[in-house]
């Protein structure tokens, strides 16, 4: 019986260290594995960005450059092939592919951006998509005594916690004076249509573009935006682990500059990039994207530029997390973000111009 | 008429068939019976020969529809109070305590002639105090006893026992065979037993059912004359009756001289 | 008493190594905070949760989920697994289709029943029964149906009716199997329940679960998952004490 114990228990032992090693070494892997070869043949290297939403839903300026090619030439340039990488659950789910090494980039919203941070996942903000995501409470069809966020108490609002959409439903609700203890929220970003077409729920927090898609389905009203209160309006960021980044700092140029590519030409052919935007998910049309940049058609906000405006924005963000109590550690701001990328990708773009 | 009511089982031209795999299968062909009061019959038949159907026949566990079969006087068309059984399992309910298993049949009386039956029929099997003990806590010796218990609980006039000791080592049976004379002594119950073991059949027997093998027909039947002198088993009235028995059970092999040698 | 502690050691061998290597992994290893927390982060984040009393809250609304689930499912399961058990007919009008459905898993089933019952209380319960109700029934309807022939013919030799042989004979048959039933349903009761709050829910402890991932606190998420597993084992046992209380016939 001894002799049998012994071998069991070194048995044993090998095995949960064996565990434990796999596990540290299969993560390093995954990480360096999709990047650092210096490719010297023609083979290129396959970088993965990660977007919100189903399939290949990105939008905005890299959106336009995408679909008109210019994400994919500019990356060939430098030996790299992109591969977009939906995600239905959003900003919590691209968090846990960034930390399992999964994806290289992202394309996401600066509050997932900032929990990653905070918890230990080394990223870094190497440009800007969008710097006023603008989103708006969405109220379903019937539901008549809400008309704004004082009206919340007593009804059924999605809010996907976690994501921009957190930060955006707990300033209109302080603005009200209103507890969130009174409020019943139900966290979803995937499942949000079908609740409100269920009506198992009242009010959506969502991007206008949601908002308006929803509206055109007849489901219900976009009540309220943040166009009114640009303080309210979320960052959305081009985001990428810092090891990556660092050692192949060409990717991030070359998707700045498609964003670049991107950004001139919508400003130029506004009513294409609206259509080449709708053609991106099933049911949205032209119209509503061109509803929600309505509000300001200079499309400036999509410069990648990382400016000191982002930050002072990011640090508000900060700010509301700790408070809350979402994320436990502060995120230095200024580190987490890296304008040097965009600095020598613009350079070599206007000089190619 | 007082000839009848001497009858207290009478069966007469009974067939029976039974259909299974698509086969009707005669099971008992022209069986003609009469047990009087009091009596011991045994029936003793190869394995299929019908007798347990016959049995459960008279019980009125299994229908019959060609022939006439009364108990007590009356058509048997189903089981009555008066008509205990024994299995060939003892087949007590597991969940129910000695005494609630003897007594499972006396559900119309109140509580205390119940009780009072109960304790008096384990103290007549030689089960007293076993009352609140669990049949999984008895040996298959003592079950089968508290089964007897169960079937004469209720005082019937007559005890049908189907292979009672089949399930029990050789010297338990011989046990339960002294036993099962003493009760049905003390009792005067009428009993028939279902049995495939010859000496069992002539030492318990005032009358011996001979049954041949598919379709059951009763070969003979043999009165035994000298029953309950003690232990006949190795008296040469035994062996006559062994030889007889074996001569119509094995009527093919009659070539062969069977050396009737009995060692207890 | 030498063998329960013999017994209780080598149960433990395995969990210790896990935990060892998890010490291991989390300090020396370089697995970041969110893939797997090292155990102080963990053992923190239950403290945390205990004080503020709402583990306590979680776990009060996810059982009393339960219980209500699970009571349903018993006096479905029951019913409908007596009758099938006893009925020839019924069995070959249900089980077929309860065959079919049984296949499907439950995570399967919570779209659909969310869309027809909402995201409130009811639908929770709705879960919990499609999840529980079936190892119930299908323990109830062997335990019936296999009441051996003989003690079937013992209920005809004494003239019982039809109610007083269920009652008698099968029923009490049936009640170890029945309460083998009542032990997996409660499990799965459990496991649905969870499930079901993964998804759409606004309280318990599968929200919290769910909450915490948006956030990226993967220790709350294994605070939760551990406290799980042990609620389950708990129930479990208890349950099967109580059983034994019904059965005083088992060796």
């Amino acid at each position: 019986m001894r002799k049998l114990t012994k071998q069991v228990m070194a048995l044993s032992l090998l095995f949960g260290l064996a565990i434990g090693l796999v596990g540290c070494g299969n993560r390093k892997d995954t990480v360096t594995d999709s990047g650092s070869t210096k490719n010297t043949s023609t083979k290129k290297q396959v970088v993965r960005i990660g977007a919100v939403g189903q399939g290949n839903s990105l939008l905005g300026a890299i959106g336009v450059a995408d679909s008109k090619g210019f994400l994919k030439e500019e990356l060939e340039e430098v030996g790299y092939e992109p591969e977009i990488v939906g995600f239905a659950q959003a900003g919590p789910a691209i968090n846990e592919a960034f930390a399992a090494g999964e994806i290289q980039l992202a394309i996401y919203g600066d509050l997932p951006a900032t929990v990653a941070k905070a918890n230990g996942t080394d990223t870094t903000i190497f440009a800007i998509y969008n710097s006023e995501e603008q989103m708006g409470i969405f109220v379903r069809n019937g539901v008549k005594d809400v008309k704004s966020a004082a009206d919340f108490p007593g009804h059924k609002v999605i809010v996907a916690r976690g994501t921009i959409y957190h930060q955006y439903f707990k300033s209109i609700i302080d603005d009200a004076s209103v507890k969130e203890a009174d409020i019943e929220e139900i966290n979803t970003f995937s499942d949000a249509a079908s609740l409100i077409s269920s009506k198992d729920a009242d009010v959506l927090i969502t991007s206008t573009s949601i908002g308006y898609y929803l509206e055109s389905l007849g489901l219900g009203t976009v009540i309220a935006d943040s166009t009114d209160h640009p303080e309210w309006t979320s960052q959305f960021f081009g985001v990428g682990l810092s090891d990556y980044l660092k050692e192949n700092p060409e990717v991030a140029k070359a998707v700045i500059k498609a964003m670049l590519r991107g950004q001139e030409y919508i400003q130029k052919n506004p009513e294409e990039a609206y259509s080449i935007w709708a053609g991106k998910s099933d049911g949205y049309t032209a119209d509503i994207y061109k509803k929600v940049f309505a509000y300001d058609t200079s499309f400036d906000y999509f410069s990648p530029e990382i400016t000191e405006n982002t930050i002072e924005k990011l640090n508000h963000l900060n700010d509301f997390l700790v408070s809350e109590k979402l994320i436990k550690n502060s995120v230095d701001m200024k580190n987490f973000v890296d304008n040097s990328y965009y600095e020598e990708a613009k350079a070599e773009y206007d000089a190619k111009k | 008429m007082s000839k009848e009511k001497d009858y207290i089982i009478k069966v007469e031209h009974l067939n029976k068939h039974f259909i299974s795999g698509g086969n009707d299968i005669e099971v008992l062909r022209d069986i003609n019976l009469q047990i009087k009061h009091g009596e011991f019959v045994t029936i003793v038949g190869h394995s299929g020969c019908g007798k347990s159907t016959l049995l459960k026949i008279m019980c009125g566990l299994v229908s019959y529809e060609d022939g006439v079969v009364e108990r007590n006087g009356h058509a048997v068309d189903g089981p009555g109070p008066r008509c205990g059984m024994v299995f060939q399992e003892h087949r007590l309910l597991p969940w129910l305590k000695i005494k609630d298993n003897v007594g499972f049949g006396l559900k119309g009386l109140p509580k205390e002639q119940r009780e009072a039956l109960v304790k008096e029929h384990l103290e007549l099997v030689g089960l007293k105090g076993f009352e609140n003990s669990y049949p999984h806590q008895l040996s298959g010796g003592m079950s089968q006893r508290a089964a007897i218990a169960r079937g004469l609980a209720n005082n019937p006039t007559i005890l049908l026992l189907d292979e009672p000791f089949g399930a029990l080592d050789a010297l338990t049976r011989i046990q339960m065979q002294k036993e099962i004379t003493r009760i049905q002594r003390e009792q005067g119950t009428t009993m028939v037993m279902v049995t495939h073991d010859i000496d069992e059949a002539i030492v318990l027997g005032d009358r011996i059912v001979v049954m041949s093998a598919r379709p059951g027909q009763i070969k003979d039947i043999i009165t035994v004359e000298t029953r309950g002198q003690g232990h006949m088993r190795n008296s040469d009235e035994f062996t006559y009756y062994k030889k007889k028995i074996y001569g119509y059970l094995f009527e093919d092999a009659q070539e062969e001289q069977y050396e009737v040698e009995y060692m207890i | 008493m030498k063998t329960i502690v013999r017994k209780t050691i080598v149960a433990l061998i395995i969990p210790i190594i896990l935990i060892l290597a998890w010490f291991y992994a989390t300090t020396r290893g370089n697995i970041p905070d969110g893939i797997l927390p090292s155990i102080s982060k963990v053992w923190q984040a239950f403290l945390e949760m205990v004080e503020s009393g709402q583990l306590q809250g979680d776990l009060l609304v996810s059982l009393s989920r339960v219980v209500k689930g699970y009571l349903c499912s018993i006096v479905f399961g029951v019913v409908l697994g007596a009758l099938i058990g006893m009925s020839r007919t019924m069995k070959e009008l249900l089980f077929p289709l309860i065959t079919v459905i049984r296949q499907i898993p439950i995570i399967a089933w919570i779209p659909l029943i969310i869309l027809w019952a909402g995201i409130g209380e009811e639908s929770k319960v709705v879960i919990i029964v499609m999840a529980a109700f079936f190892p119930i029934l299908v323990n109830t309807e062997n335990g019936i149906s296999q009441t051996p022939e003989s003690y079937r013919e013992v209920a005809k030799l004494y003239k019982l009716s039809q109610w007083k042989t269920f009652t008698k004979v099968y029923l009490p048959h049936a009640i170890p199997q029945i309460l083998v039933g009542l032990k997996l349903g409660l499990g799965t009761s459990w496991m649905a329940v969870v499930a079901a709050e993964l998804i759409a829910a606004t309280s318990g402890i599968g929200y919290r679960m769910s909450d915490a991932r948006s956030l990226m606190r993967a220790d709350v998420v294994i605070v939760c998952m551990l406290v799980i597993g042990l609620i389950g084992i708990v129930m479990d046992k208890l349950l099967g004490s109580l059983f034994s209380l019904f059965t005083p016939w088992k060796k």
